[in-house]
C-alpha cells in the first residue's frame, strides 16, 4: 500500500498554484465581459477522519472549475476556488467556513463530508448568511434543518441507502440479517432504511451492533452479530472499519451474505485485504451505468489529479457534480443574478424532466435549446423538496475478483 | 454459534486483546515503577514502532521480520533519545513535569509521523489465512503471535528485571532512589538501559497491533487508557501484574459486548480504574501502597 | 473581515474561560485535572438540552449549564480527590471519555453522534447579523474579566490561603488541623462551574453540539495553554490561551506562503509545534510566558 506524503501532494498543488492563477484571471478574449467571479469556497475534511477523501474532493473540485474556467467559463463569467479545511470538526469548520464567507466572500460553500460539521456550518454559517452549501453528508437531520432550503445533499441519505440494501437482500433470497453499523447518524440511519424495508417485505431483522471507530478489532461485534446465525450481514460503515471487519469475517469463514456502502469498498480495501476476502460482497451504488460520460470525464480528470481511479473516492464524484450543477445554474439564472436566483435555478438544471445533459462544458448549448437534466458522476442528481439528492433508482453491484460488476438496476 | 460458544470466543477474543494491552502495559509499569511517572507517549513509541516495521518491510521487498526488526532497534533509539535530551533534565522536577512532557512527546512524535507520511490508515505485509475452528472456538495464528509475542515480552521484562545486574539496579532506583544513589548506582545509566528496554517492549507491542488490525496514526494512543488500567490494576511496577491486568481488562472489555454494548465497552476500562483505586489501590500484585 | 475577526476572538474568550477553571485547579490548588472537557461537555449539552427541548431562555441554559457541570463534580470530587496525583490525572482522564460515551450512548437523551441543533444564543433581539456576534463577544469578555478578577480574590482570600497551602504541603495542613479534602472539592466543583459555563457558551455560539466536539484533544490543548501562559497567573491562562488560539488559526494563513505543504502536512506541523512547544517551556521557562522561570 503506498505511502503518501508531502511530496505526493505536490501534484495537485502544483497544479492548484497554476490553476489558482487560472482560476483568478479570466483568460483570453471573454476579458471584455468581466462579471465579477463567482466564488465558491471549498471546505474540505484535508484533515481528522475524513482526509482520506478529502484530498481528493478538494482536488477534483479545483480540476473541475479549472475545466470550466478553460473552456470559457460560464459565458464568461469564471469560477474561483479557495480552499480552506475543517479537520472534519465542527468548531475548526465553522471557523473556516466563517472565513470564507467573511475574508475570501465566497457564494457557495461545496464540500463538507462529515455530518456534524455540516450541520454546525449550516447554523453558525450558511443559514445566517444566506450562503449556498452542497454537502455530501448523510444525516437525515441536515434535511430536517434545511428550513431556507440553502443546502443542497449530492447523495442519496443514508436511509435511502439502507432501503437500496434491503431490496437487494431480498432479491438475493435472504430471509435473516443482521446489521452492524459505525455509531453515528449516518451508519445508524442506513442501518434503520434497511429494517424499515428488510421487515416490511418479509425479512426477519435480527440484531444490530453499533460499533465505535478507531478500534483495532471488531471481532467480538461480528462474532456477536454472526452468533443468531444470519444469512446476511449488513454494514453502515467507513473505509477503515470495513477493512477490519471483512477481513475478520473472512478470517472466522462467515459464510453470511455481505451488503456494505460502497465508499468502503473501493480499491483501497481490496488492495489492504485482498479479493477473496471481498468475493461476492454486494453494494449499491447512485451511478447507475459505468459507461456515463459524467463518469468517465470525472474518472479522467481525478486520475490526473491524485493518480487513482475515479471510482476510489465516491465524494470526489459528488464534488464533480457539484461543480457542474452550479455552472448550469449560473447560466440559466442569466448574467447579473443574484445568488438567490442562481439557488433557485438548482432543480431547474439538474432533476427531470429535460434534455438529458453531462458535463457543462459539452451540454451547455443544450441549456439555450430548453430545459436540461443533469445527470452526474455520483448519480442521477435529482433533488427533493428538502434538497435530498432522491436517489430513486440504484444500481447494485457485486464484488468479483476484486471489481465491482453491476448486477441489476433497483428502483426505489 | 451457541450460547456458550459465543461467550467462549468472546473470551478468546479477550484474551488477545488483553494480551496487547498488557504488552504496553508493560512498558508503562516499567517507567511508573523506575522513573516514577505515567508515560503518556507509550502508545506512540507503539504507533511509531508501527509505521516504521511497514516502511521497512515495504523496502525490503515485503519482509515483515526484517520490517519488524527495525522497528525494534529504531523504538529503542527513539526511546532512549528521549530520555537523554528531555526526561533526563526533568530530574528531580514533580511529578506533573514529566506526564505533561510525555503528553507533549506524544503528540509530537504522532504528528511529526503524519508529516511525513499522511494519515491514510494502511496495514501490514500480512497473509490473511482462515481461522482454526476447534469446537466452534475460532483461533487465528495471529493470535498465536499474539500470546507468542506477549510471552517473549514478559519474559525478557521479567528476567531482565530479576536475574541481571542491570534489572537489581533498575529495581533499586526504583524501590529508593537516593539510597541507590547513595550505594553508587549510578542512576543515568540504569535509566537509559531502562528508556532502551521501553522502547523494544514498546515496538513489539506496536508491530502485533499493526499486524492484526491497522496502521493509523491514533492506533497507540487509544491503548493508553486501557493500558494505564491494566497497570494499575496490576499493580504498578510489577511486569506480571501488567500481564495479570492487561488479560483481566480485555476479557472484561470484550465480554462487556453483548451486555452494554459496544459503546460502553470503552468504559470498562475506567471502571476498572476507579474500583481498584478506591478498593485495593496497590493493585492486584503491587506493593505500592503511597496512593492517598 | 470584521466578522471572522470576531468568530476568533470569541474562540479566544471561551477557551480563555476554560484555562482559567484549569489554572483554578492545577495553578492553584495542585489538582492533576485531565477531564475538564467533560465538565465543559456537561454544561454544554445541559445548555442544549434546556434550550431545544425545553424552551429554556439562553441566560437560563448558561446558568443551569454552570450548576448542572458544578453538582456532576460532586461525586468524582467525593471519589477521587483523596488519590495521589497521578491517579487522579488517569481517573479524570477516564471521566473525560465516560461522558462523551455517554452522549454518544444514551441518544434518546442526547440525540447520540448526531448531536443537537438550533440551540438559541442571546440577545435574539438584535437579529442575525454582526451586531449580535458583537453583542455575544462581549458577554464573553465580560465574562472573562470578570471571573479572573473573581478567582483572583478569592485566592486572596482565606480559603485561597488553604489552598494554596494544600498544592504546597498537604500534611502541614493537616497538621495544623485543617482537612484538604472540603476545600479541594469546592475548588473542583467551581472549576467545573466555569467549565460548563464556557461549554454554555461554545453551544450558543455554534447552535449545535455533537460528541466529537467533547474529545480528550480539547483538555490537552487547555493544558498547553495553560502551561505556555503560566500555570500560576489568571492572566497567564487568558494569554495562553490566545496564544495557542492564535497560533492553531492564525497558521492557515502561512499556506500562502508555503504552497508546496499539503493541508495534512500543515496540520501535523502545527500540532507537532505545539508539541514541541511544550516540552521546552516545562524544560526550559517552566512558570510560562507570564512567570518566566519560576519552577512548577
Amino acid at each position: 500500500m503506498p505511502f503518501h506524503s508531502i511530496l505526493s501532494r505536490r501534484r495537485f498543488l502544483a497544479g492548484t498554484a497554476a490553476g489558482a492563477a487560472a482560476l483568478a484571471l479570466p483568460a483570453g478574449p471573454l476579458r471584455a465581459q468581466a462579471e465579477r467571479p463567482f466564488r465558491i469556497g471549498a471546505l474540505n475534511p484535508l484533515t481528522g477522519p475524513g482526509s482520506e477523501e478529502g484530498a481528493g474532493m478538494l482536488a477534483t473540485l479545483q480540476a473541475t472549475a479549472r475545466l470550466i474556467n478553460e473552456a470559457g467559463g460560464i459565458d464568461g463569467r469564471m469560477f474561483e476556488v479557495i480552499s480552506e479545511d475543517d479537520q472534519t470538526k465542527p468548531e475548526a469548520g465553522v471557523l473556516a467556513a466563517k472565513k470564507l464567507v467573511e475574508i475570501n466572500k465566497v457564494d457557495a460553500i461545496l464540500g463538507t463530508w462529515s455530518s456534524s460539521v455540516t450541520l454546525a456550518v449550516m447554523s453558525a454559517v450558511t443559514q445566517p448568511n444566506d450562503v449556498m452549501l452542497f454537502t455530501c453528508s448523510g444525516a437525515p437531520e441536515i434535511s430536517e434543518e434545511n428550513t431556507k432550503d440553502l443546502v443542497k445533499r449530492f447523495t442519496p441519505t443514508s436511509f435511502a441507502y439502507g432501503v437500496a440494501y434491503a431490496r437487494i437482500a431480498l432479491k438475493s433470497g435472504y430471509k435473516r440479517a443482521v446489521g452492524m453499523h459505525l455509531n453515528n447518524s449516518s451508519g445508524k440511519a442506513q442501518i434503520d432504511g434497511f429494517v424499515h424495508e428488510f421487515t416490511a417485505n418479509g425479512g426477519e431483522f435480527v440484531d444490530r451492533i453499533a460499533y465505535e471507530p478507531s478500534k483495532p478489532s471488531y471481532r467480538s461485534e461480528l462474532q456477536t452479530a454472526l452468533a443468531s446465525n444470519p444469512d446476511c450481514l449488513v454494514l453502515g460503515s467507513y473505509l477503515a472499519d470495513t477493512t477490519i471487519i471483512l477481513r475478520e469475517a473472512f478470517q472466522l469463514g462467515s459464510r453470511a451474505g455481505v451488503l456494505a456502502p460502497h465508499w468502503a469498498l473501493g480499491t483501497k480495501l481490496v488492495e489492504a485485504i485482498g479479493a477473496p476476502a471481498v468475493e461476492g460482497v454486494s453494494t449499491a451504488s447512485a451511478v447507475l451505468t459505468k459507461d456515463n460520460p459524467s463518469v468517465a470525464l470525472y474518472d479522467r480528470l481525478y486520475r490526473e489529479a491524485m493518480g487513482e481511479p475515479g471510482s476510489a473516492n465516491a465524494y470526489g464524484a459528488m464534488c464533480y457534480d457539484m461543480v457542474n450543477v452550479l455552472a448550469y445554474a449560473i447560466a440559466a439564472a442569466g448574467p447579473g443574478a443574484s445568488n438567490a436566483d442562481i439557488n433557485g435555478r438548482i432543480r431547474e438544471v439538474a432533476n427531470s424532466p429535460g434534455e438529458q445533459v453531462f458535463d457543462f462544458v459539452s451540454g451547455k448549448d443544450k441549456l439555450k435549446a430548453g430545459k436540461v437534466n443533469y445527470s452526474g458522476a455520483s448519480s442521477l442528481v435529482e433533488f427533493d423538496e428538502r434538497g435530498d439528492d432522491t436517489g430513486g433508482l440504484f444500481s447494485w453491484d457485486v464484488l468479483q475478483d476484486g471489481k465491482a460488476v453491476q448486477r441489476e438496476l433497483i428502483t426505489l | 454459534m451457541s450460547h456458550s460458544q459465543l461467550y467462549l470466543n468472546l473470551a478468546v477474543n479477550g484474551l488477545v486483546e488483553g494480551l496487547i494491552i498488557a504488552m504496553a502495559a508493560l512498558g508503562i509499569t516499567l517507567v511508573y515503577a523506575v522513573a516514577k511517572f505515567p508515560n503518556a507517549a507509550t502508545g506512540d513509541f507503539m504507533t511509531f514502532s508501527a509505521y516504521t516495521a511497514k516502511g521497512a518491510s515495504v523496502l525490503a521487498g515485503g519482509s515483515l521480520v526484517f520490517g519488524a526488526g527495525v522497528a525494534v532497534l529504531a523504538s529503542a533509539l527513539l526511546a532512549a533519545l528521549a530520555y537523554l535530551l528531555i526526561f533526563r533534565r526533568l530530574a528531580g522536577r514533580k511529578l506533573v513535569a514529566p506526564l505533561v512532557v510525555s503528553i507533549g512527546l506524544a503528540f509530537l512524535i504522532r504528528n511529526t509521523l503524519t508529516f511525513f507520511v499522511g494519515t491514510d490508515p494502511t496495514v501490514l505485509p500480512v497473509p490473511i489465512v482462515r481461522a482454526v475452528e476447534v469446537g466452534g472456538i475460532f483461533l487465528q495464528p495471529l493470535d498465536l503471535a499474539v500470546a507468542a509475542g506477549a510471552a517473549i515480552s514478559l519474559a525478557a521484562a521479567f528476567i531482565v528485571l530479576h536475574k541481571t545486574p542491570i534489572g537489581r539496579r533498575m529495581r533499586a532506583v526504583a524501590g529508593n532512589a537516593d539510597l541507590a544513589r547513595v550505594s553508587g548506582i549510578r542512576a543515568g545509566r540504569v535509566m537509559l538501559q531502562l528508556w532502551l528496554l521501553v522502547g523494544m517492549l514498546a515496538a513489539v507491542a506496536g508491530v502485533l497491533l499493526a499486524a492484526k488490525s491497522v496502521i493509523e496514526p491514533e492506533m497507540g494512543w487509544h491503548l493508553l487508557l486501557p493500558a494505564f488500567a491494566a497497570a494499575i490494576l496490576g499493580g504498578v511496577g510489577s511486569p506480571i501484574g501488567a500481564l495479570v491486568g492487561g488479560v483481566l481488562i480485555g476479557l472484561a472489555q470484550e465480554l462487556s459486548v453483548p451486555l452494554v454494548g459496544s459503546t460502553y465497552k470503552a468504559a470498562v476500562g475506567f471502571v476498572v480504574i476507579l474500583v481498584v483505586l478506591l478498593v485495593r489501590p496497590s493493585g492486584l500484585l503491587g506493593r505500592d501502597r503511597s496512593v492517598r | 473581515m470584521s466578522s471572522y475577526l470576531i468568530a476568533v476572538t470569541t474562540q479566544i474568550g471561551i477557551y480563555g474561560l476554560l484555562t482559567l477553571s484549569l489554572s483554578l485547579q492545577y495553578g492553584y490548588t495542585g489538582l492533576i485535572n485531565f477531564g475538564q472537557v467533560g465538565f465543559y461537555a456537561i454544561g454544554a449539552y445541559a445548555a442544549a438540552l434546556l434550550g431545544t427541548a425545553l424552551g429554556w431562555g439562553p441566560w437560563g441554559s448558561l446558568a443551569a449549564a454552570a450548576l448542572f457541570a458544578a453538582v456532576a463534580a460532586v461525586p468524582i470530587g467525593l471519589l477521587t480527590l483523596r488519590l495521589r496525583e497521578d491517579y487522579l490525572a488517569i481517573v479524570t482522564l477516564g471521566f473525560a471519555e465516560v461522558v462523551r460515551l455517554t452522549i454518544v450512548a444514551e441518544d434518546w437523551l442526547t440525540n447520540g453522534t448526531a448531536g443537537i441543533s438550533g440551540i438559541a444564543r442571546p440577545f435574539a433581539a438584535l437579529g442575525v447579523g454582526i451586531e449580535r456576534d458583537l453583542a455575544f463577544l462581549a458577554l464573553i469578555l465580560v465574562a472573562l474579566v470578570l471571573v479572573a478578577v473573581g478567582l483572583g480574590v478569592i485566592v486572596r482570600s482565606p480559603f485561597g490561603r488553604i489552598v494554596k497551602a494544600i498544592r504546597d504541603d498537604e500534611d502541614a495542613v493537616r497538621v495544623l488541623g485543617k482537612e484538604p479534602f472540603v476545600p479541594r472539592i469546592k475548588v473542583l466543583c467551581l472549576g467545573a462551574a466555569i467549565a460548563g459555563f464556557a461549554g454554555g457558551l461554545q453551544a450558543q455560539y455554534i447552535g449545535y453540539v455533537g460528541p466529537d466536539q467533547f474529545i480528550s484533544y480539547v483538555t490537552f490543548i487547555i493544558w498547553i495553554a495553560m502551561i505556555i501562559g503560566g500555570t500560576r497567573s489568571f492572566l497567564g491562562a487568558i494569554v495562553g490561551a490566545g496564544v495557542v488560539l492564535l497560533f492553531l488559526e492564525g497558521s492557515r494563513f502561512l499556506r500562502d506562503e508555503l504552497p508546496d505543504i499539503s493541508e495534512t502536512a500543515l496540520a501535523s506541523a502545527r500540532l507537532a509545534i505545539v508539541g514541541l512547544a511544550l516540552i521546552l517551556t516545562m524544560l526550559y521557562r517552566p512558570g510560562g510566558l507570564v512567570g518566566g522561570k519560576d519552577a512548577r
